[in-house]
């Protein structure tokens, strides 16, 4: 029926399926598009949703990933025209601006998870916003405090320390 | 939200070409950089950084050592940086070499000295601004190539610069500053030279030159400048010619600083003379007639007086007819008795002159430091600058009061002509009927200060349209003003009381706000 939207499920990568609505996956996901395009010839006529696997991804990390592409992509929920999330970069006075916030307010592991999801489904303002989120970690902080923020071990030799230090040692 | 002990370093794991993504948001080379001494990957990071970059031009390069990389900044680190930055940076490249500490030269110090080391500028250079900053250890060495060109500079900035001199070996020297600015730098507009040493010889021929600033080369004997588009020029502190110790037969032998500039453009001149004491320099400016401004003048007064043979402030002002605008320096430095004694020093009085005023000064900033001044000598002072000045429409006055304590020189309160038979007895009227706009700033309320508002409301033949006391001194904020006041419960006015009795105030209305006094009509 013409009025009831399409919807696929994507199927995370330890099995778990959510349902998300063809329209707004397709306006945030490049890869996921593609996907459907790919699809679509065999299921043109038939009532049968579509499942798609994406294997990089856990069912933790998708579901914040659709959380976000519903909050961002969904014409219904979003005030104007679909497509107006060219116009509202992370950090601009959006009203999404502080679910952005929030959104990006986790720990490392759940950050970083994001950024390869982002990056494989290839959702560009998601990717922007978390990788903006990695970078404001590593701003403004000693070499010391990124070490222990993101868990970096030092495995420089004291030697090779001073050596370092010196090499680049106009930027301190 | 920092991670927790024991997890696993999961940015580290990130692609090279990802962490370059997520690097760019940082937006500061230098962070990025720094990153290199996370960890071995993060250097394997950082150099694959570097070398995408590949051959790409860069727009500006500013590199500035901190002090705690001197030791490793060699001789070849720094040439090796001045070679990159020649072919790469097309519009801004700044170096700035580390602060040399008094400590670092002593035995001690990591840096071995054998001779004197030489920054070397290549042949070529594409940007259109280059500022170096070398500190005293590093001599520069000027491109010798008779191809040596810097096609694209506008702006040149040199500061504390040592040049090879004469005992050097020639071969090392290059070619001379002079040369370089006249010959390889066919679109410099601007060249601001700071602390050179060891340049005793700088003469410029330049089409394009514009302004040219020169401060605090004290080894200089000759300048000579034919830029006929010059408009703004600055000399600050450079005629260290040592002729000062009129005791001393060796130094009067010592050659007289020669200056001589020619532009048919000069909008804008500022020079200061740093050793009161000696002979003015030997000064040849052409044209001067074009001068509308004076950014810094200092000049050394002794109420209405002070001395011809060093002055340069009223030498320079009396010769730029021009003038609209002032900025002066007051001083009074007061000078031993042996100084006096001697020939060539020539006390002029200001008020008495017969020299034409000058009349085209519309507005006048004066800086003074209380503290240098006699009791009366701060008011006389002002006052024969005022007598000279008859067109003034706009003055301010900031009264420094710095204490003589931590003023760079103890200042001797007695000066050889400022004793009691020079008082200031003079009270002829000053006309200054032009004199609109007042502010007075470091205002304290003392008797000088009252004086000093006395006279130029007296002098004002009510054109004055407003008068601003501005009490910003150390020694009398806010609380000061209140504590005078406060304190005058013996009988004597107060200083609100005091300036509504000054005659001709009626003519408007005082408001007293907590730090700043107006008076307006």
């Amino acid at each position: 029926m013409a009025s009831e939207k399409k919807v696929v499920f994507l199927r995370s990568s330890d099995g778990e399926a959510f349902e998300v609505s063809e329209e707004v996956i397709s306006a945030a996901s490049v890869t996921i598009k593609g996907m459907i395009d790919e699809e679509s010839p065999s299921r043109a006529d038939t009532a049968a949703t579509t499942t798609l696997a994406i294997p990089n991804v856990t069912a933790a990390t998708l579901s914040r990933v659709l959380h976000y592409v519903n909050k961002h992509f969904d014409a219904a929920a979003v005030v104007g025209r679909p497509d107006d999330y060219i116009f509202c970069a992370p950090g601009d006075e959006h009203p999404l601006a502080r679910f952005d916030d929030d959104f990006v307010d986790v720990d490392n592991d759940t950050l970083i998870d994001l950024v390869h999801a982002a990056e494989y489904l290839h959702i560009k303002k998601l990717f922007d916003l978390t990788c903006k989120a990695v970078a404001d970690k590593l701003k403004g902080r000693t070499i010391d405090q990124i070490r222990e923020t993101f868990g970096i071990v030092n495995d420089y030799t004291v030697e090779e320390e001073v050596e370092v230090y010196r090499e680049n040692s106009w930027a301190f | 939200m920092a991670a927790s002990a024991g997890d696993v370093d999961r940015i580290s794991a990130l692609p090279d070409d990802l962490l370059h993504l997520i690097l760019g948001f940082v937006r500061d080379a230098k962070s990025v950089v720094r990153t290199a001494t996370l960890s071995r990957r993060w250097r394997r990071f950082v150099d694959w950084v570097l070398a995408q970059r590949g051959d790409a031009d860069l727009e500006s390069l500013s590199i500035s050592f901190s002090r705690s990389s001197l030791v490793y900044t060699s001789q070849e680190k720094v040439n090796g940086l001045l070679r990159y930055a020649m072919q790469r940076v097309v519009k801004s490249f700044r170096l700035a070499l580390p602060v040399l500490r008094v400590r670092a030269t002593s035995s001690s110090s990591p840096l071995r000295v054998d001779g004197p080391l030489a920054v070397v500028l290549p042949d070529h250079g594409r940007m259109t601004s280059i500022s170096l900053s070398l500190k005293a250890r590093y001599r520069i060495q000027l491109p010798v190539s008779a191809s040596a060109m810097y096609e694209a500079l506008t702006e040149l900035k040199l500061t504390n610069v040592s040049f090879f001199g004469d005992e050097d070996d020639c071969s090392a020297a290059g070619r001379t500053l002079g040369d370089f600015v006249s010959s390889c730098c066919p679109r410099l507009r601007k060249l601001d030279l700071l602390l050179l040493k060891g340049l005793a010889q700088l003469a410029i021929r330049s089409e394009t030159l514009e302004t040219f600033k020169l401060r605090s080369a004290e080894d200089l004997r000759v300048l000579d400048v034919a830029a006929p588009n010059l408009g703004v020029l600055e000399l600050h502190d450079c005629f260290g010619d040592g002729s000062d110790d009129v005791d001393n037969d060796e130094h009067v032998t010592v050659a007289r600083t020669r200056i001589i500039v020619s532009s048919s453009r000069l909008q804008e001149i500022g020079i200061r003379h740093l050793y009161w004491w000696c002979r003015r320099p030997d000064l040849e400016i052409q044209d001067l007639t074009s001068v509308c401004r004076i950014s810094s003048l200092r000049v050394n007064m002794h109420g209405q007086y002070y001395d011809r043979a060093t002055d340069v402030g009223f030498w320079l002002l009396e010769k730029c007819p021009s003038v609209e605008h002032l900025d002066v320096e007051l001083e009074h430095q007061p000078s031993p008795s042996s100084v006096i004694e001697g020939h060539h020093h020539v006390i002029a009085d200001l008020t008495l002159e017969d020299a034409a005023p000058f009349a085209s000064v519309r507005s006048m900033d004066i800086t003074m430091s209380a503290h240098q001044f006699q009791d009366c000598q701060l008011v006389s002072s002002i006052f024969a600058l005022l007598l000279k000045c008859p067109r003034l429409r706009s003055l301010s006055i900031r009264i420094v009061d710095e204490d003589a304590a931590t003023s760079w020189m103890p200042m001797p309160r007695k000066c050889f002509f400022c004793d009691d038979q020079y008082a200031w007895t003079d009270h002829r009227a000053i006309s200054l009927e032009s004199l609109e706009d007042v502010r007075l700033i470091g205002f304290g309320g003392a008797d000088e200060d009252m004086d000093l508002v006395r006279l130029l409301f007296s002098s004002s033949k009510n054109s004055i349209k407003s008068m601003t006391l501005e009490e910003i001194t150390k020694t009398s904020g806010t609380v000061s003003l209140k504590r005078m006041t406060a304190e005058d419960d013996d009988g004597t006015e107060t200083i609100d009381q005091k300036l509504m009795n000054i005659p001709a105030v009626d003519r408007g209305r005082w408001h007293f706000g907590d730090a700043i006094y107006t008076w307006t009509c």
